[in-house]
């Protein structure tokens, strides 16, 4: 296997000056549009497609933060590593997939 | 920098678009034959599509200095319709000895549905019987996990096969790990809405080597865009890797799977 190619330690700082507003955008875009579908339909909540949505959103969160960013007991300290949470995309892809069906071999006969 | 687009639906680009890869440093492309857009109505409009894959796009990619090579198959969709696909699949071989001809693809599961399991299983068939390199469609969206587990399962059950030459395409996240674990290729498909973009096709990389992976654009009618892959060089610069890094994934990578087929003769530019 080959070594992992790893962006330049110079450039990590720069990926996130870089990825923070189009980031802080893409946050807003969520919250918009959220608001959009609470507007228009009185059950919102209860939608299960929204539901699923909002489950997702949730995992991109690392257990550990406080919800008030001004909290000082929390400032990140008591926060995993930051490596070991950094599979986001993979649960989110999960969170919307199907369940594998170990037996579909038996169900289809082949 | 040269690359390769290992997937790409010429069929459905101008030749605009040619001009434009051709610019971009494209030097050569494979095009999975698949689905139109709509389920054709016999096999005779696959023997024409069939011609169109292997003397028709490899001219007009020539023009431009572009390479083409081709792959053949009936599509997981219109696989859904086991009698027509028995027909198209009975024909394949007749174009198997033409020259841009690299394997069976892109075969695979849509709906993860038994016909198009049955279907799957007789084109692994066919391509073992003529020793042919296999290029796998996964399904998209909610499907693709189970439908990814499904053509692992369906392959790795068949010790005849041999995994350093299936490539599977259309990974994301959540499969890639599963697909090179057992050996296969895995193919990076960069695209506007669904499947992967340039950052997260970066992404992967970064977690899992540059080893037997490649990004692809898979430009057809739908809405994507064909110079995705400059687009992927460009943000591996941004993140600083090396021209060597880049090449492996973008070129050699390519080169590297489709010597594999006898019928790969690649003449680099000077």
């Amino acid at each position: 296997m080959s070594s992992k190619p790893t962006p330049q330690k110079s450039q990590v700082s720069k990926i996130l000056e870089e990825e923070y507003l189009p980031l802080r955008a893409k946050i807003l875009e969520l919250g918009a549009a959220l608001d959009r579908l609470e507007l228009a339909d009185t059950n919102f909540s209860k939608n299960p497609k929204v539901l699923q949505l909002l489950q997702a959103i949730k995992l991109l969160i690392p257990e550990g933060l406080s919800e008030d960013t001004n909290d000082e007991s929390s400032n990140g300290k008591n926060l995993p590593d930051g490596k070991a949470q950094a599979r986001r995309a993979e649960k989110i892809q999960l969170h919307f997939s199907r369940i594998y069906n170990e037996s579909w071999r038996k169900e289809y006969d082949i | 920098m040269d690359y390769f687009d290992p997937h790409i639906h010429m069929v459905s680009r101008t030749t605009d678009d040619y001009a434009t890869l051709a610019r971009m440093g494209c030097v050569a492309m494979s095009e999975p034959a698949f689905w139109a857009g709509f389920d054709r109505g016999s096999a005779d409009s696959f023997r024409d599509y069939f011609r169109q894959l292997t003397e028709t796009e490899p001219q007009r990619a020539a023009q431009y200095g572009i390479q083409h090579f081709t792959w053949l198959c009936i599509n997981a969709k219109e696989a859904e319709n086991v009698e027509l696909s028995r027909e198209v699949i009975a024909m394949i071989p007749e174009f198997l000895e033409k020259s841009n001809v690299l394997g069976i693809g892109e075969i695979g599961l849509n709906k993860n549905t038994k016909n198009e399991a049955i279907i799957f299983l007789e084109h692994l068939e066919l391509a073992i019987e003529h020793n042919q390199l296999i290029l796998i469609h996964t399904p998209h969206l909610e499907d693709k996990y189970q439908g990814t587990k499904m053509i692992l399962d369906m392959l790795c059950d068949d010790k005849r096969i041999e995994p350093s030459h299936v490539l599977i395409d259309h990974v994301e996240e959540h499969t890639i790990g599963p697909v090179l674990e057992k050996g296969f290729w895995a193919g990076m498909t960069l695209y506007p809405i669904s499947k992967c973009t340039p950052s997260r096709a970066v992404d992967m990389i970064e977690r899992y080597g540059t080893d037997r992976l490649m990004p692809n654009s898979a430009g057809d009618w739908g809405p994507s865009k064909p110079t995705a892959i400059p687009d992927l060089i460009f943000e591996m610069r941004k993140r600083g890797h090396s021209e060597a890094t880049i090449r492996k994934v973008v070129y050699e990578n390519p080169i590297d799977f489709f010597s594999k087929s006898p019928n790969f003769h690649f003449t680099p530019r000077h």
